[in-house]
């Protein structure tokens, strides 16, 4: 081993974000401003947010849902009571998986490094990259 | 020349992450372990005597 490093994951790339949720959601806008959300009548709701899935593709009688940019960069979801019995905790952490995969997958590829393996046991995913 | 390898290990439960450099050297591995920069917070980082074989071979020469 040459060297080891232990991180959690935040979300703070917009577009790896956008791309993650377009594997749940047909249409995910990215917006370069917060727009308003909207609630399921069409009313404008007083939250903002940056990327945002349209009502109409969250589900039947849905809101929309958004994800914030903070003020260190990272974005923070934005769903309502009634949107998060089906999009809830279980909803995020498949969420932060798919973004730290496709993280890893992404910059591993950036160095050259191909992906040889993947494996899941024991509650873990384990990639390996070949560098060569 | 080594075999270089990363190696990725996601926790399922909580998306923590460790990332496991083999076979790399000095400035090539700092360079690739940045590339993973950005992630979100480095809660652990360690070097092994592999990594610091470069600096002690540019010292000697």
């Amino acid at each position: 081993m040459s060297a080891y490093r232990q991180q959690t994951t935040v979300f703070k790339d917009a577009a790896l974000l956008a791309e993650c949720l377009r594997q749940t959601f047909k249409r995910v806008d990215v917006h370069a401003k917060a727009i308003h959300l909207e609630g399921y009548h069409g009313d404008k709701r007083t939250e903002t947010a940056e990327i945002v899935i349209p009502r109409e593709f969250v589900g039947g009688s849905s809101n929309d849902i958004g994800f914030k940019r903070q003020d260190d960069g990272s974005f923070a979801a934005i769903i309502s009571e009634y949107d998060s019995r089906h999009y809830g905790a279980e909803f995020m952490q498949k969420l932060r998986l798919s973004y730290t995969e496709s993280f890893y997958r992404k910059q591993a590829a950036k160095v050259g490094a191909r992906l040889v393996s993947k494996k899941n046991a024991d509650g873990k995913t384990v990639l390996q990259f070949l560098h060569q | 020349m080594p075999t270089r390898i990363i190696t990725i290990t996601i926790d399922d439960a909580t998306a923590e992450s460790t990332v496991d450099l083999t076979g790399y050297h000095g400035k090539g591995c700092a360079a690739v372990m940045e590339a993973f920069n950005g992630l979100g917070k480095v809660t652990k980082e360690d070097h092994k005597p592999e990594f610091k074989q470069e600096t002690i071979n540019l010292v000697r020469k």
